[in-house]
């Protein structure tokens, strides 16, 4: 064998084991994890305002990590805004990461008017809980612009703030490093302290990005459970939703309160099983829920239109 | 005229026959290799879709596998019958198989990595794209067919490189286009001393003169037909088409 035979050997066997490794264990899951091949937006006509929100009647849905704007994104989208047509709800609530892939100044029109267009022609609010991928820098000077920036696109009032639906009130947090640990975690914990103190709807809902309690990638938030979910018990908080694991989790009630996971909206990562499991799914999905007088119910759609999972809480006593 | 002598058959019993039938079946598995390769990256698009609950309609996915599995399918065509040639004329049979796994390592890489790559970074563009109407299914084919244009090149370039300097005139069912002359500048063509291959068992052009390279020349130069085409015919009809081929460049006044 000459030096030239030899280092072209050498070259197509390395590479061949580069390249086995590489496909294999990377480029390949993440080609299947990831949303990248753009679509065409759903269209959908929709009738505006059909929703039915009464004192002890609303329904909305709720959707996280959905920032992708490829085919995935848009068949989840499409799926909200059929069951849109079936049972209309006045309300989307983000769970954070409504934008990968770029910044949320660029990609708006890609990640969120064109997949969410049916419905927001429809008149349908947004609001959001800011995700991590909303902040990547983690309250840098470049991710608060991002963060202020989704904010003003969407109209949301702030980082943390509550909003009142018939007889449901949404608190929602920020659950980045800094709320979480740091400066604002303790003003942001009092906040919701009062929030939750002062609060007399008969249903308590809070949303956050990062999950209290998860069997996914990502797995339950360390330090939430010594700080966020003794607030949670102590005010007697029915549901708590959350994204950043993509996938589809409910858990039993833990010291009263349900918490989900409702990642799906663009892409998938695998999910196991824990003590506190209920029901777990990697799939693409969002979270549909209608509250009628002293029940809640959950259902969780995928994109074909097949239920996940579906759920019902009954109001607390004395609510 | 340059005189062509038509390649005949080797004997059933040779080592040149079982030589070459091991290096028609190994042409094939290495088809089949290139196929899977362009294929994987629509697959595990596709399989996601499938698991997590899009559906079997409309934007499942099964664009992607189809552009995928038509640009698999041609470029395993051509593969194999680019490997079928240069196993017959090449100087060592190793010399294929090294060039040919090079080959593979960048169609593998770049056929997945490029799709990765390019919708990752340009992902604005590609939705605003998608929103004016332009087929996703362009865009991929578009990138798988970039990835095998790497491959080609790198395999044909390994193979002209392991190949003995400067390179010796072989005759080449492709005709018209041999692989490695493909490559070969044209000033080095007329300088080369062509003679026959050894241990092959198809016989050559029988006279090696100036015409000869004279007619290597034109046909270096001559505008190419696909080689897809060009394979299917070197296949059914040996001895003619290479014939008909060299008779019609050689018209071409020797310089």
């Amino acid at each position: 064998m000459n030096r030239r035979e030899l280092l072209a050997s050498a070259f197509g066997a390395l590479g061949a084991a580069a390249a086995g490794t590489t496909l294999v264990r990377g480029v390949w899951p993440l080609l299947a994890e990831e949303d990248l091949v753009p679509s065409a937006a759903p269209r959908l006509d929709l009738p505006a305002r059909a929703w039915t929100t009464t004192d002890d009647r609303v329904a909305f849905a709720v959707l996280g990590d959905n920032g992708s704007g490829g085919r995935q994104a848009m068949a989840v989208a499409e799926r909200m805004a059929k069951t849109y047509r079936e049972r209309p709800f006045e309300l989307v609530a983000l769970l954070g990461d409504i934008c990968y892939y770029g910044s949320i100044e660029d990609r708006y029109e890609e990640v969120f008017r064109r997949p969410m267009a049916p419905l927001i022609e429809a008149g349908v609010g947004f609001e959001l809980a800011t995700g991590n991928h909303d902040e990547e820098l983690h309250h840098s000077d470049e991710s608060l612009a991002e963060i202020e920036a989704e904010l003003r696109l969407l109209g949301t009032p702030g980082r943390y703030y509550r909003t009142s639906h018939g007889p449901v009130d949404l608190f929602y947090l920020d659950s980045s490093v800094p709320g979480r640990f740091g400066d604002e975690a303790a003003t942001q914990l009092e906040w919701l302290d009062d929030a939750l103190a002062t609060s007399t709807n008969r249903w308590k809902v809070v949303a956050l990005h990062h999950p209290p309690f998860s069997s996914g990638e990502h797995g339950s938030t360390p330090g939430l459970d010594e700080r966020l979910v003794p607030l949670l018990n102590r005010h007697a908080v029915d549901l708590v939703l959350a994204g950043h694991d993509h996938h589809y989790e409910r858990t039993h009630p833990i010291d009263g309160v349900t918490y989900v996971v409702s990642g799906g909206g663009c892409k998938t990562t695998p999910v196991g099983r824990s003590r506190f499991t209920a029901r777990a799914a990697s799939t693409l999905q969002f979270l549909h829920v209608e509250v009628e007088g002293d029940r809640l119910t959950g259902t969780c759609i995928r994109p074909d239109g097949a239920t996940v999972d579906r759920f019902t809480l009954r109001a607390r006593e004395g609510r | 005229m340059t005189a062509v002598t038509p390649m005949t058959p080797a004997t059933p019993s040779t080592p040149t026959t079982r030589r070459l039938r091991v290096g028609r079946a190994l042409a094939s598995v290495y088809a089949v290799a290139c196929f899977l390769a362009v294929l994987a990256p629509a697959l595990a698009v596709r399989w996601t879709t499938l698991r997590s609950g899009v559906g079997t309609g409309g934007i499942a996915g099964w664009d992607l596998v189809a552009a995928s599995a038509v640009v698999g399918a041609a470029h395993a065509t051509t593969a194999r019958a680019r490997l079928r040639c240069e196993h017959r004329i090449a100087a060592r049979g190793s010399h294929v198989w090294i060039a040919s796994l090079n080959a593979l390592v960048v169609l593998a890489l770049s056929a997945s990595l490029l799709v990765l790559g390019v919708l990752e970074h340009f992902a604005a563009e590609h939705a605003a794209l998608a929103n004016r109407g332009l087929p996703v299914v362009v865009l991929w084919a578009g990138l798988q067919l970039a990835a095998v244009g790497l491959a080609e090149a790198t395999g044909r370039f390994v193979f002209w490189w392991l190949e003995p300097h400067p390179a010796p005139h072989r005759a080449c069912r492709w005709g018209v286009l041999p692989p490695v002359r493909a490559l070969v500048p044209l000033a080095a063509l007329r300088r080369v001393s062509p003679r026959v291959p050894v241990g092959v068992g198809v016989s050559t052009a029988s006279t090696p003169t100036a015409a000869t390279a004279a007619t290597m020349s034109a046909a270096v130069s001559a505008p190419a037909p696909t080689m897809a085409s060009t394979s299917m015919a070197s296949t059914s009809t040996p001895a003619p088409t290479m014939a008909s081929t060299s008779m019609a460049t050689s018209s071409t006044p020797a310089p």
